[in-house]
């Protein structure tokens, strides 16, 4: 039976093996590798194929019973998620046991009895002595399946871009024990490589990390062409046909249309691409088993991938609410893409919403009605798992956009207020991620951006993030009240100065006027001295010069008091008579 | 044996290995464990199945205990089936090859300290040089069976004693013991029912008495769990002025117990004397005294310098060479340089001409100055 060779947005696993096509050396790369280390590293950019190169390609190297995978997606909390995932695969307890009733249990008996001395010494114990209940749990699913255990850590950047601090110590302190596990335990990362020096930490306490990586190039456009002859022309499976004689033409007008002017291509552009194609010919929205027969011009009547990549969704949301739009009353037509909104961060990266916090999107509605809010919620989000933008992981019970493409085409689309509230919720969750480092809270600069949206982070960020927010915005007041405090208490103390200097001022002046009235009266009694003297000279003779110099000395001390200059230019008056008459 | 044990897939082959192997050190931890219960004042119990499979799992040597762990992997342990039943004779086919190369290499480093040639009958040298000649089509249907009968004659023959010292006790071949004998008599007639479709009435009970056969030859193999594998990636020499004698470091990586077939396990390990480094040793009490076993098994890790090993088996000689597989998948072959292929070549070459007392094949590379090449490498 013939079917649909591509696989729209979701990664390749085990059974596709025979569409997934182009990474042949890679594979071998990889296969080499996990002989040679319990800790690899693989990393490349967004849309390089990276999950399906491990879960495809690496995978089918192996026969089933050297390979049970568990792929790791961080969800709530990346060491929970690992244990959750470790214990789901746990097998049931088998129903029947190896050693009967009877008389296995005396053979096992007499062997222990006859066993006297163990002679084994702790250190050579094999068991595992790590009471890291992770440890536990894959020595638990090891001896359950017998079959080497494949750790998958996908989306790592996950763990830096939502995780926090002590989410990641905790992390790195597992990894650091499970590569010393004696058990056949392969841990493996993927993850964007625009991330990498996030494993500063990690790389410092499991060196190895360093050593075994591989780097997942895009892939160039010759490949791209030759996967899509593989997957369609060469693949008597596929359901796809070209135009005879035209293949490679079209093969290259596609590469053209979604290589965006790169040396490379992004394999989603190309699953996307050809999904939107496949519907152009058959109309089919979502069914992939009609036969499609794609011809040159149809392929040159696609626009190019940035196109067709907004169109995907620009239709998908209207066709949405057109559908919702009778049952919900005053229904907004851009609420798919404000359901959308909290899907992704602000720099296009996947942000998975557990099933049970879906009810908090509502908060970011503007609805007439929010009493059916989260009716709507659940029927949008039920829409768009339909039209394939949303998908469902069961394990985790999460929703998430199905590929990061299309996280990036919502955080193009919002709003600029919209931007400008995730700007302000990024900085309460940058800022509480260093706070439980350095203990640094937010600053005045901080609290006045986030003010505008604090009844909506309210509703929206954790409890210990609302409670990093009140304890920055108590610091900032203790800290207004400090500085009012300082304000009032130098204002006072200027008084007080001022009080102090005025009175000193009076005091000072007070004794000025002491010491002037003082020196007047000594000047006084001196003057009257003299004017006895010059009394008495006038009286029996003599040279008067001496006192008339005093006198103009005195006159000169007190040539401001009127008084003086009176009596002075009495007795000079006398003196001159005085003189005239001699 | 209860019937009802009988029906449990892999109760017999655990139960009778386990019963062959009560003196090994994981078996008495195991005992330890539940006796240490006990006295805690906890209810005695039996041991679970799945400890009971990791102390085999963990007693055997690499080659055989990786097989053991497939065949008590999930999927192998669910249902009798073909696959399954391919699992049980790969089992026994590498734990027989594995007593091949590790007798063969025994051969070749006797005949290296005799000095003179081994004494070998017809018959045995025919099964010899059938090994040395064996190509992709033989490989699928040579019997290790008859070439370790042919093989413990010629020790005998020759006065050898194996280092494998358990051995010895098969003077007269294995042909004679009726448990080994009746067990490879019923996996060949496995490995050609393979090479069909295997009817699938018959599924069950072949899988069953293969069990059994295989519980049967591992309990007479039991003495292997006192032996370990060890290979060397490099000796480094510490010899430092006036400060005699110089410590030989070995970087090794252990291959048994521990599942040490993966993982970061390289460790340094200073010896007084140097062994044979990027080989892989067999060895009972102490590293120095060891059989290697180059070149029928090889580490591909060991040869490129690489962390952790990869455990490849002889395979057979074709004209491009000589053929490698991964014990685990007989799909993977080895990859290595041409430089250190040509060293392993050399080796497989000088290993046929001294145990066979035979020149050097035409065009082989002994024949154009390999000791020039060898200095070279080195």
């Amino acid at each position: 039976m013939k079917k649909y060779p591509f696989k729209f947005l979701d990664a390749y696993d085990k059974e596709d093996r025979k569409i997934f096509f182009g990474r042949d050396d890679e594979i071998a790369e990889l296969y080499r590798l996990v002989f040679q280390t319990n800790l690899l590293l693989v990393y490349g950019a967004s849309g390089t194929g990276k999950t399906s190169l491990i879960r495809c390609g690496l995978a089918n190297r192996f026969k089933p019973s050297q390979w049970l995978d568990l792929l790791i997606r961080r969800g709530s909390d990346i060491n929970a998620s690992l244990l959750d995932a470790i214990r789901k695969r746990q097998p049931r307890a088998q129903s029947v046991s190896l050693i009967g009733q009877e008389q296995e249990n005396d053979w096992f008996s007499s062997l222990m009895e006859a066993d006297q001395e163990s002679g084994i010494t702790e250190s050579e114990s094999s068991q595992i002595k790590s009471q890291n209940p992770v440890a536990q749990a894959l020595q638990d699913l090891y001896l359950a399946t017998f079959t080497p255990i494949y750790l998958i850590f996908d989306q790592f950047e996950e763990l830096y871009t939502l995780g926090n601090p002590e989410e990641q110590r905790q992390f790195t302190r597992t990894i650091a024990e499970l590569v010393k596990l004696p058990l056949p335990v392969r841990i493996i990362i993927v993850m964007r490589e625009e991330y990498l020096a996030r494993l500063y930490d990690l790389e410092r306490a499991v060196p190895q990390l360093r050593n075994y990586k591989l780097r997942v190039a895009p892939m160039d456009l010759p490949m791209v062409e030759q996967v899509i002859l593989s997957a369609t022309v060469r693949n008597p499976e596929s359901n796809i046909e070209l135009e005879q004689g035209k293949e490679q033409e079209i093969v290259h007008t596609i590469v053209d249309k979604i290589r965006e002017g790169d040396i490379s291509v992004k394999l989603p552009y190309l699953q996307l691409f050809m999904d939107r194609l496949y519907e152009k010919v058959t109309g089919e929205a979502t069914d992939r088993s009609r036969d499609a027969h794609l011809n040159l011009e149809l392929v040159q009547q696609m626009g190019n991938i940035d196109v067709v990549l907004a169109n995907f969704i620009n239709q998908q949301s209207e066709h949405i609410y057109r559908k919702l739009a009778p049952k919900y009353l005053d229904l907004p037509n851009d609420i798919v893409w404000h359901i959308l909104s909290p899907f992704a961060t602000m720099d296009g990266l996947k942000v998975p919403i557990k099933q049970e916090d879906l009810h908090q999107i509502a908060a970011t509605l503007k609805l007439s009605d929010t009493g059916q809010a989260d009716e709507l919620i659940k029927e949008v989000v039920a829409e768009l798992e339909t039209s394939r933008i949303l998908r469902y992981r069961k394990e985790e019970q999460t929703y998430e956009v199905v590929h990061d493409t299309l996280a990036l085409q919502i955080a193009d689309k919002r709003s600029e207020e919209e931007k400008t509230y995730l700007k302000a919720r990024r900085t309460v969750t940058e800022g509480f991620a260093s706070y439980q480092d350095t203990k640094t809270l937010l600053s005045r600069e901080q609290l006045s951006f986030i003010r505008p949206y604090e009844s909506r982070l309210e509703t929206e960020i954790k409890t210990d993030q609302q409670g990093f927010i009140t304890k920055s915005k108590n610091k900032r007041r203790r800290q207004r009240i400090g500085l009012w405090a300082g304000v009032v208490a130098a204002f006072l103390i200027a008084i007080a100065v001022i009080f102090i200097v005025i009175k000193e001022q009076q005091k000072t002046k007070k004794a000025l006027e002491t010491a002037l009235r003082t020196q007047a009266a000594k000047d006084a009694l001196e003057f009257k001295s003299l004017e006895s003297r010059a009394a008495l000279i006038i009286k029996v003779g003599g040279n008067p010069i001496d006192i008339v110099n005093k006198m103009d000395t005195l006159f000169f001390n007190h040539t401001d008091s009127t008084r003086w200059k009176k009596q002075i230019d009495i007795m000079r008056d006398k003196i001159k008579n005085h003189n005239d008459f001699k | 044996m209860s019937g009802k044990r009988n029906n449990v897939i892999n109760s017999y082959l655990v139960l009778e290995t386990l019963k062959a192997i009560p003196n090994g050190p994981h078996a008495k931890e195991l005992f330890r464990k539940l006796k240490q219960e006990i006295q805690e004042g906890r209810a005695k119990r039996t041991p679970t199945d799945a400890e009971m499979k990791d102390v085999i799992v963990r007693s055997f040597l690499a080659p055989i205990s990786v097989h053991l762990r497939t065949l008590f992997s999930q999927g192998l342990s669910e249902k009798h089936d073909e696959v399954r039943l391919r699992q049980l004779w790969t089992t026994y086919r590498e734990a027989i090859k594995l007593f091949a190369f590790i007798l063969l290499s025994d051969l070749w480093d006797t005949r290296l300290k005799l000095e003179k040639p081994l004494h070998i009958e017809e018959a045995e040298r025919l099964h010899l040089k059938a090994f040395f000649e064996l190509n992709a089509y033989t490989a699928a249907d040579f019997d290790y069976f008859l070439l370790m009968d042919a093989l413990l004659k010629l020790a005998q023959a020759n006065e050898v004693s194996c280092y494998l010292e358990e051995l010895n006790q098969y003077a007269e071949g294995w042909a004679q013991n009726e448990i080994l004998s009746s067990a490879n008599e019923h996996f060949q007639m496995i490995r050609s029912v393979l090479e069909e479709d295997v009817p699938s009435r018959l599924i069950e009970t072949y899988c069953i008495l293969s069990e059994q056969h295989l519980a049967h030859v591992l309990g007479a193999w039991h003495f292997l769990i006192s032996y370990k594998m060890a290979v060397i990636k490099n000796i480094e020499v510490q010899r430092i002025k006036n400060m005699p004698p110089a410590i030989f470091k070995h970087a090794l990586v252990e291959l048994d117990n521990n599942y040490n077939d993966i993982g970061h396990k390289d460790r340094w390990e200073d010896l007084n004397q140097p062994t044979d480094m990027e080989s892989v040793l067999l060895y009972r009490d102490a590293v120095h005294d060891n059989l290697n076993l180059s070149p029928f098994i090889l580490d591909e890790n060991a040869l490129t310098r690489e962390f952790n090993s990869k455990i490849y088996f002889f395979s057979h000689v074709s004209e491009a060479g000589l053929h490698y597989y991964w014990i685990e998948n007989v799909k993977d072959t080895l990859l290595i340089s041409d430089q250190q292929y040509a060293y392993v070549k050399l080796q497989f070459e000088k290993a046929r001409q001294d145990i066979l007392n035979e020149k050097p094949l035409r065009g082989t590379r002994s024949e154009i100055a390999e000791d020039d090449d060898i200095l070279s490498f080195l």
